[in-house]
């Protein structure tokens, strides 16, 4: 019961972001001209709190459904672990399990103690290799085909102590195999990956992203994947890849934005004449400074104030 | 042009939103009011304690029924400050910091405590199989907001599970989290959560990092002894892992005296000993890094729990083969493998394993170094580490040339060099494939030894490498001597020793 009530308000709430949504337009061009071209396969849009990050995400996403492209999002929270372990496996589930059988498997492997080969995991190390199922008694199926039936993974977050591997090996070894099953699934269409909150990412995952998962999105080894990050970070200092990164700081909003944004938001609910909402619209972007929440939050407490519900 | 009554609007609009912009004390008050009116105001603050909450929870919170949660969730939702997901909302990080502020704040303290303590009950889910647990860290989170001393121990232990699983995102998290309560900790919670980011940047090897963290920690008088000693450890790891061993030396020898004078230090002692034991040896003064580290090991002995007996074992285990105590060293290394094998620690085997070959090798124990040489060979494989490998082979091979395997020794050697190739370690490679034309001389392996050796002296002419091109051609020289060196070999020698003058008088 609670969760059709919290669906359905979290489902209205962001129908009514979209409908409410004003300007951005310079950024949405933007987002356009990195699904439609080569060039640019990152986008990284950056701006303090209550800028209007998420408001804007939301148009993406919805711009993606539009195209009919693939998507998958994930967001940093105060609370929850998205280290590279749990951004790959969420972006797989988000974007179908099919061809993520080798990852799965290998993952099921590095944590996993009562792990049974599903296929033949062979590490490739220089120097030398980890034949995970060799020997392996697999009755009624041979090792290659039963790829499709790797679905998911235990999901467990605690890496075996049992295997020698460091963790930087893990992570190397799972990302090409991740990277592998991105690249497979990509040949048959475009990815976009959204990636927001970075701000509350750690850095030793934002250095994963940038220097492992992202790096055959920028050397265009990925030539179907896009990447968006939004998030108060901007993107790492490096004028390599500055030429593959398209940039983006949400600016305030002007006056025009904010009379746009009341007359959405109060249609139907307050007769306003023009030229007064076009007054109100002064005094919001004098006392607000243009800052997009604190608009909403301001047009929030005149409704109230009005009687009428938000 | 705007009329009277429009006028008059703007400026009761204005009027409006100036109230609740006001700085002060109670502005989080008139703001949350000022949206939702003061009966759903109150519970709207609430709102901000926790990080997100679900319609379930804002029912405990504002001590609701189902029908009032209900209404509650569905008006919450529709706010501009408040973000949301499928199944939850939070207040938006704008609105929620200074909301978060004024709950600190000594006026709100009691029912602070109290929303805290019914958050750290409602946070009660047991951890999930896959050892995830983020009920764990919200009680922790709501500890601290109602018992201050019981969260930040909640808070460590925590924080040294994660970091023991190296799970470093997680305890940077961990970290974020207790940081919430920056104004209301007490300056050793501060000095903690300090000390904890300096290890953590320590572990990544961030060394720039973790330095002015940890010292800042070392020189804070306010902060007891042993959280002080412990942070001078760090500091001096970190300058001897940044080649600053000399001062690492001085500010340790000030540890030692520190621990000697302060008896509630006591338990940090065999840490300082332990480093300090390995700024000696990195120094070379091993007479001083034996005497140190046997120190340090009944020190770590005493204090069971939490020590690294393993790593204090292994690095006197390499001091005594420097001193050649080679039993005592055995010893030494196998004492380490066992601790190390009853904690599960596969990762750190593959080193000491290799330590305990070499020191086999010494004792001329051929089958045992080779048999130990083998595994640690394997389980540097399963780690993926290239250099190790290459080091073992070449340890290996000797143990097998002892045995008179030539076969198994060259290609072990052979492997060594490819491995140095592979990662780029061209000394290295020289090493093996110099030994390997030891092995090939001694197997008379007459063409197969010329051949390498030509190669050996073109690359190190090529490479400027005078040594590695004098040594090959001297033992070019050695293989023709025994076995008679056709006309072109000497021309090589010639064209060597030639090179090597030429290169030396330059």
């Amino acid at each position: 019961m609670t969760e059709v009530l919290e669906g359905r308000v979290a489902r209205a709430r962001r129908e009514r972001l979209l409908a409410q949504f004003v300007d951005r337009s310079a950024e949405m061009v933007l987002f356009a001209q990195v699904l439609d071209s080569n060039e640019l396969p990152i986008m990284v849009v950056s701006a303090d709190a209550g800028m209007g990050k998420t408001s804007l995400m939301m148009r993406m996403v919805h711009e993606c459904a539009l195209r009919g492209l693939l998507k998958a999002e994930l967001e940093w929270s105060s609370l929850d672990v998205l280290d590279y372990m749990s951004v790959m496996r969420k972006l797989r589930d988000s974007l179908g399990v099919d061809h993520f059988g080798a990852f799965t498997d290998l993952i099921s492997y590095y944590t996993d103690t009562k792990y049974t080969p599903r296929l033949d995991i062979n590490v490739n190390l220089q120097g030398g290799s980890v034949q995970v199922a060799g020997g392996a008694q697999i009755s009624g199926s041979s090792v290659g085909d039963i790829a499709g039936v790797v679905l998911r993974d235990n999901m467990i977050v605690v890496q075996r102590p049992d295997i020698n591997v460091p963790i930087e090996m893990r992570r190397e070894q799972l990302t090409q195999r991740f990277l592998q099953g991105l690249k497979g699934l990509s040949a048959e269409r475009k990815v976009v990956l959204f990636f927001s909150v970075t701000e509350k990412m750690s850095e030793l995952t934002y250095q994963w992203l940038w220097e492992q998962l992202l790096k055959p999105v920028v050397d265009g080894a990925l030539p179907n994947v896009r990447a968006i990050l939004l998030g108060q970070r901007s993107p790492p200092a490096d004028q390599d890849l500055a030429a593959f990164v398209a940039h983006a700081q949400l600016k305030p909003l002007g006056v025009d934005d904010i009379d746009a944004y009341i007359a959405k938001r109060i249609f139907g609910k307050i007769e306003v004449s023009d030229e007064r909402r076009r007054g109100m619209a002064e005094i919001m972007a004098d006392l607000t400074n243009g800052h997009p929440l604190e608009v909403a939050s301001a047009v929030d407490k005149y409704l109230t104030k009005n009687g009428v519900p938000l | 042009m705007t009329g009277d009554s429009d006028s008059a609007a703007l400026a009761a609009f204005r009027s409006l939103l100036k109230d609740a912009a006001q700085p002060g004390t109670d502005s989080p008050v008139l703001m949350t009011d000022g949206i939702v009116g003061p009966a759903a105001g109150a519970l709207l603050r609430r709102c901000a304690i926790p990080h997100d909450f679900d319609r379930a929870l804002l029912r405990h919170l504002g001590d609701l029924d189902e029908a009032q949660a209900d209404v509650r969730y569905a008006q919450f939702a529709e706010l501009s400050l408040m973000q949301i997901s499928d199944s939850t909302l939070s207040v938006h990080e704008r609105w929620r910091q200074p909301l978060w502020r004024w709950w600190l704040d000594a006026a709100q303290r009691s029912e602070f405590v109290a929303l805290n303590e019914a958050l750290v009950e409602w946070f009660a889910a047991p951890a999930t199989f896959t050892g995830e647990d983020p009920a764990a860290r919200r009680r922790m989170f709501h500890l601290i907001g109602c018992r201050q001393d019981e969260g930040m121990q909640v808070f460590e232990a925590q924080f040294r599970a994660a970091r023991w699983r190296r799970r470093f995102s997680e305890c940077t998290l961990l970290l974020r989290l207790a940081h919430e309560y920056d104004p209301v900790l007490h300056p050793r919670e501060r000095a903690l959560l300090k000390y904890e980011e300096g290890k953590l940047a320590s572990d990544l090897r961030e060394w720039e990092r973790s330095l002015p963290l940890l010292r800042a920690v070392a020189e804070d008088a306010d902060v007891d002894s042993q959280l002080r000693i412990n942070a001078q450890v760090r500091v001096g790891h970190a300058l001897r892992m940044t080649g600053r061993a000399p001062e690492a030396l001085m500010l340790l020898k000030g540890a030692r005296e520190l621990v000697a004078a302060e008896p509630a230090a006591a338990p940090s002692g065999w840490r300082v000993l332990y480093e300090l034991g390995e700024v000696y040896r990195d120094l070379g003064r091993v007479d001083d890094a034996s005497e140190t580290l046997t120190a340090a090991l009944t020190g770590a002995n005493d204090d069971e729990e939490g020590s690294d007996v393993a790593g204090v074992l292994n690095s006197l285990g390499t001091v005594q083969l420097k001193l050649l105590e080679t039993d005592k060293a055995i010893s030494s290394f196998q004492s380490s493998l066992d601790h190390l094998k009853r904690f599960g620690d596969a990762v750190r085997a593959g080193g000491v394993l290799n330590n305990l070959g070499l020191a086999q090798l010494e004792r001329c124990n051929w089958k045992a170094a080779e048999a130990t040489l083998a595994e640690s060979l394997q389980s540097k494989r399963a780690a993926g580490d290239v250099l190790g490998q290459a080091t073992t082979l070449l340890n290996l091979s000797k143990a097998q040339a002892a045995q008179e395997l030539l076969q198994d020794a060259c290609l072990s050697a052979e492997e060594a060099a490819a491995s140095y190739e592979t990662v780029g370690d061209a000394p290295g490679r020289a090493r093996a494939r110099l030994a390997l034309a030891k092995l090939l001389r001694r197997g008379k392996r007459r063409d197969e030894l010329a051949a390498l050796l030509k190669a050996v002296i073109a690359d190190a002419e090529a490479a400027g490498d005078a040594d590695t091109a004098a040594k090959a051609s001297a033992e070019l020289a050695l293989s023709a001597s025994k076995g008679g060196m056709p006309w072109w070999g000497w021309v090589l020698v010639a064209v060597g020793v030639v090179i090597l003058l030429v290169i030396l008088l330059n």
